[in-house]
């Protein structure tokens, strides 16, 4: 056993140190670097959902159940799958509705109705409560399994002024009133909060796999060890299965839990904070769906275990509970037992501190404000009253559970609350899903709905447990029904036998809850505000964030800009509501504040921002008293959001079709200036001959007596001109004829070779004219003949002939060494014409492949077209080749162009190709 | 409602874990034997729950962000 | 006294062409193959007409032109300028840069010359 002042001290140390790192958090939260802007924290603090109920209570479930702890985790993760899409959706509404907590969502969907926030509000204290009792019990358990000496009896409780769970209690209320009440307005976030609770959970998991791994290795032979000895124990095999032995699987129980427990991730009121207000950024979402599942793996991975272990070691099951602490104090491991409790602190304080600002919201915007409007006097107080009644509400939620902890002490009534918890707050799992789903929800739908569920609830499972714990007079009335009515008994309502009392109460709360909500709801058609409500949740999540213009505003009437201010200030703080009416008008265009018309969408500003601080329905009822309003018909409803989606539908195709238009219009012209670059290049190359041929013919024409010689010369000149004329149209008509894709085209074997030799012999002349040496290298035949590749033979010999002539015409004279080789790789076969001229630069190496464009020192342009290469290139790229350049300046060029070998045998014939289309 | 081929598989992978994690299907592993040495059920619940979180895991970060 | 034609082109037939031409009718020729070639003659020789080619290597008619018009020296010279281009945005660029006219390729030699006449005998 370890001493009081030690583990009590232990337990301060903690808080305090929680204390600190919420404070250093906000700090950084303050200075721009959040923390939690983290989606790994965010996925963390979803831990919170494993409270000290889970941390202790699951082994001891475990003991008595086996598998049967899991369904709990189980439903979590099954919902979490589904998770990416309905929690994505809520998170944009909750963003754009500034929501503050479940019971503002609820009511904000079904019209900003105060009296459905009021309910459930109710509803979750009742429930909540007992829950958080639960927690301080499980505090107060742990001190005391660390701190009796073994085998004394539980010492009595202390008066609550010396008992040291009054001291944490307190303690827990001062923590959230510090770090949860900071700010009022629903778009900050409680930086230094939801990073404690995130460290928390990671406490948690670590003490509780430590006390595993010990538990197995230590005090075993590792997990199989443990299993095999509880397999060999008759008393302890039925642990490991579905059922006990003979028995049934009930498997209605298991769905059931695993229905429960998956609606709760969502309904408790901390799992909602934490998920959905406290959401910094959607993106999170993507991580915290399989990240917060993969914790609950992991956190229960010893579960079964370490109760084995437990019972194996001797402890009875129901000691199962503390057998997290006690283990390792039995076997001598004081500091790891140490090391636990502060991991079940961890768990319950996670769950209190969230739990209570979250209830403590409600109670404040739903409860309390509401009903202070009512007094004339409130309507004058200042701002600052509301962060006082929010830390109010903390103290007296914490203080009722502290109350409840005491008063419950070891009833039945505190152990089973857990799962009580759950199915009470289950019943707005049909409001929150259908309200987000469903248009026809409406305000009435949703109260009977819920009233149903929880006085079914309250009958059927809240009742029970409070009669077996001697609360409620009349003890048979579990066995006979009130009054002696068989059929109304709590446990089997009009007769419905052979569920568990779970899985009873929730067919009968959620079945009636459910039933009446759709019910009552299509009895009569949703008003005005209930229809404006439903469209912005169900349909408006579909633009995140953005679309302050395009979203339809639901309202009509005057207001003055001065008031709405007032209104803002007194309940947000003057500073913070100029800031925001500055930020809003600046949004619309406008210099300021001061320049805001008081019209429909200041209006809607204004309460938006309100429910932020005080919740949508609240701050309905506020707005509405200050300013002049025009009550909406549910007609002028739906014409507003029919005008609304039609102007978005037309700007949206307008700017498709401008946007379209605009790329049209680009490429028109592109295609124009390339077209003109083209007509006017082949005009100038067609007159440039066309200029000498008709200048010398009339200078011949126009003097007889020209000198014979000179008319030779000028008639060679004639006929050059004229054959380059004609060559040049022959050209321009191939590469018209290609790029429109009405070339001929022939495909059949072609011998390289042979095909190369003949361009050799082609060219032998012009070269030796040159003084130019022609060297030809063609593969050795030893390795066998070199394959066919499928082409047109005479245009490949037109493009062997034309990086031949441009060879011939770069080399330098006299001295010039042209390089024909051809190689056969794997791919194909590949050709190089390799010459020792100047090379081309960088820089025009890719110009060389334009038309018209003749590479070469621009002082010695030689005659040419400029359009050999470019048809060459489409040459080779017909038929699924390469032409490409390499070349360094001053050390000559190579072109060289490769083709690749057929994929079917080239035995096949010489296919004619009209269409001649490039593949 | 559930539109997008994301939303549609995720929608499959529930139907198939409460399919596999629940009635009928979990008592494929009722029988009473071992495996590695471990108990089936635990390690099949366990195994299969470990399946389904990395399905997600991977759905969910391949998903677009719209 | 015979006037001096300077004649700037690139296409060598053009330029035996033109200077067959020109020299027959009476005039004394230069020759420039290019237009760094034919601002330098301009500069040096100080010809009293000039057959520009526009599409010269090493430097255009255009910037033949606007280099000659930029010097008040050579304001006296006159400027021919001929091309095979199709565009009128061509004519108008060079009559707006300074030449005194345009011919279009290929031209009639009757025509070329009464331009060169009338260009040499108009005052200036």
């Amino acid at each position: 056993m370890l001493s009081p002042a030690l583990v009590v001290g232990t337990a301060l140390a903690y808080l305090a140190a929680l204390f600190a790192l919420a404070a250093w958090a906000d700090r950084r939260g303050a200075a721009g670097r959040s923390v939690i802007a983290n989606p790994w924290v965010y996925a963390l603090s979803l831990g919170a959902y494993c409270t000290a109920w889970t941390y202790f209570g699951s082994v001891g479930r475990a003991a008595s159940g086996g598998l049967w702890f899991l369904p709990i985790y189980l439903g979590p993760t099954l919902a979490m799958v589904l998770g990416w899409v309905v929690v994505r959706k809520m998170l944009r509404v909750a963003r754009a509705q500034r929501i503050t907590s479940i019971a503002d969502f609820i009511a904000s969907r079904h019209g900003k109705s105060p009296l459905l926030a009021g309910a459930v509000t109710l509803i979750t204290v009742v429930g909540i409560v007992p829950y958080i009792a639960l927690q301080l019990k499980a505090v107060a358990t742990g001190v005391a399994l660390l701190t009796t000496p073994p085998g004394a009896a539980a010492a009595p409780p202390p008066a609550w002024w010396q008992d040291p769970t009054a001291a944490v209690a307190a303690l827990l209320a001062g923590f959230t009133m510090v770090f949860g009440t900071r700010h009022l307005d629903g778009a900050e976030r409680h930086e230094g909060l939801v990073a404690a609770v995130a460290a928390e959970s990671v406490v948690k998991l670590l003490a509780f796999t430590a006390v595993g791994v010990f538990a197995c290795w230590g005090l075993f032979d590792g997990p199989a060890d443990v299993f095999a000895r509880a397999a060999a124990d008759p008393a302890l095999r039925g642990l490991l299965r579905l059922a006990p032995e003979g028995a049934r699987f009930a498997h209605e129980s298991w769905s059931g839990l695993l229905l429960l427990a998956g609606l709760s991730v969502l309904c408790l009121p901390r799992q909602f904070q934490l998920m959905v207000v406290e959401n910094v950024d959607e993106r999170h979402l993507k991580r915290a769906v399989w990240a917060f599942p993969a914790y609950l793996l992991a956190i229960n991975l010893f579960v079964l275990p370490l109760a084995l272990a437990g019972l194996l070691l001797g402890g009875g099951a129901a000691q199962a509970d503390g057998f997290v602490l006690s283990l390792p104090l039995a076997h001598g491991q004081p500091g790891l037992a140490l090391a636990a409790f502060v991991g079940g602190l961890s768990a319950a304080t996670g769950m209190v501190v969230v739990e209570t600002i979250a209830v403590s919201t409600m109670v404040c915007n739903d409860l309390v404000v509401p009903a202070l409007l009512r007094l004339r006097r409130f309507a004058a107080a200042p701002a600052g009253w509301l962060r006082g009644i929010r830390r109010a509400a903390i103290a007296a939620v914490l203080g009722l559970g502290y109350a409840y902890f005491r008063l419950a002490g070891e009833a039945h009534a505190l152990v089973s609350i857990g799962l009580i918890s759950f199915a009470a707050v289950a019943q707005f799992a049909p409001a929150l899903l259908g309200g987000l789903y469903w248009k026809g929800g409406t305000r009435a739908g949703a109260l009977a709905g819920l009233g149903a569920g929880f006085a079914l609830w309250a009958w059927t499972l809240l009742l029970p447990s409070l009669a077996r714990s001697g609360w409620w007079p009349g003890a048979d009335l579990l066995q006979h029904g009130p009054a002696g009515l068989a059929l109304l008994r709590p446990e089997q309502l009009l007769g419905l036998q052979g569920l568990d009392g779970l899985t009873h109460a929730l067919v009968w709360s959620l079945g009636a809850n459910l039933a009446l909500y759709v019910g009552v709801s299509l009895v009569r058609r949703p008003d005005a505000a209930e229809v404006a409500q439903a469209l912005r949740f169900v349909d408006g999540a579909g633009h995140p964030a953005g679309g302050a213009d395009a979203a339809p505003v639901f309202w009509r009437g005057r207001a003055r800009p001065a008031d709405l201010q007032a209104l803002l200030a007194r309940f947000l703080g003057p500073a913070r509501a100029q800031a925001a009416l500055d930020q809003h008008a600046r949004e619309r265009g406008l210099p300021g504040a001061a320049a805001l018309p008081g019209d429909a969408r200041l209006v809607q500003f204004a309460e938006t921002q309100l429910a932020g601080a005080i919740g949508s329905a609240t701050a309905r009822v506020v707005v509405a008293r200050s300013v002049e309003e025009e009550a909406l018909g549910l007609d002028d409803v739906l014409r507003i959001v029919d005008e609304a989606s039609q102007l978005r539908q037309y700007a949206q195709a307008l700017e498709h079709a401008g946007a379209e238009l605009r790329a049209a219009n680009e490429r028109l012209q592109e295609l124009d200036r390339l077209k003109d670059d083209f007509m006017s290049s082949v005009t100038h190359e067609l007159r440039t001959p066309l200029t000498s041929i008709r200048a010398l013919s009339e200078l011949m024409r126009d003097d007889p007596g020209l000198a014979p010689a000179q008319r030779q010369q000028f008639l060679a000149i004639i006929v050059a001109e004229a054959e380059r004329l004609g060559r040049l149209v022959d050209q321009v008509l191939d590469m018209a004829k290609i790029e429109a894709g009405q070339a001929d085209w022939r495909s059949a074997a072609v011998d390289l070779p042979a095909l190369l030799q003949r361009a050799a012999q082609t060219t032998a002349e012009l070269l030796h004219g040159r003084g130019a040496t022609l060297v030809l290298e063609l593969p050795d035949t030893a390795a066998g003949p070199v394959p066919p590749v499928l082409a047109d033979e005479d245009r490949l010999l037109q493009v062997l002939l034309n990086l031949l002539s441009n060879a011939a015409k770069f080399v330098p004279a006299g001295r010039g060494r042209v390089v024909l080789a051809l190689a056969c790789g794997p791919e194909g076969a590949t050709v190089t014409v390799q010459d020792n001229g100047p090379g081309v630069p960088p820089a025009q190496q890719a110009l060389v492949f334009e038309k018209f464009r003749q590479g070469g020192d621009a002082a010695h342009r030689p005659a040419g077209t400029g359009l050999g290469l470019p048809i060459s290139r489409q040459i080779v790229e017909h038929f699924g080749g390469r032409l490409w350049l390499r070349s360094d300046p001053g050390q000559g060029a190579t072109f060289g162009f490769t083709l690749p070998w057929p994929t079917a045998p080239a035995a096949a014939p010489a296919a004619q190709d009209q269409t001649g289309d490039p593949p | 409602m559930f539109q997008g081929l994301t939303a549609q598989r995720l929608l499959a992978l529930f139907g198939a874990g409460w399919a596999l994690l629940s009635f009928p299907l979990i008592t494929l592993w009722a029988p009473e034997a071992t495996l590695l040495g471990l108990p089936l059920l635990p390690l099949a619940v366990f195994g299969l729950w470990a399946a389904l979180i990395a399905v997600l895991a991977l759905l969910v970060e391949r998903a677009g962000d719209a | 006294m015979t006037a001096t034609v300077l004649i700037a082109d690139d296409e060598p037939n053009i330029l035996i062409t033109l200077e067959f031409l020109l020299q027959r009718a009476g005039y004394q020729v230069l020759l420039a193959r290019d237009g760094d070639e034919a601002l330098q003659a301009i500069q040096a020789q100080r010809p009293d007409l000039v057959l520009l080619d526009v599409m010269m290597p090493r430097r255009s008619g255009f910037e033949v032109c606007q280099a000659v018009r930029a010097d008040e020296a050579l304001a006296a010279t006159r400027i021919l300028m001929l091309t095979a281009k199709g565009r009128d945005t061509d004519q108008a660029k060079g009559l707006a840069l300074g030449a005194d006219a345009y011919v279009t390729k290929p031209f009639s030699t009757k025509d070329l010359l009464a331009q060169v006449q009338a260009l040499l005998e108009a005052p200036r």
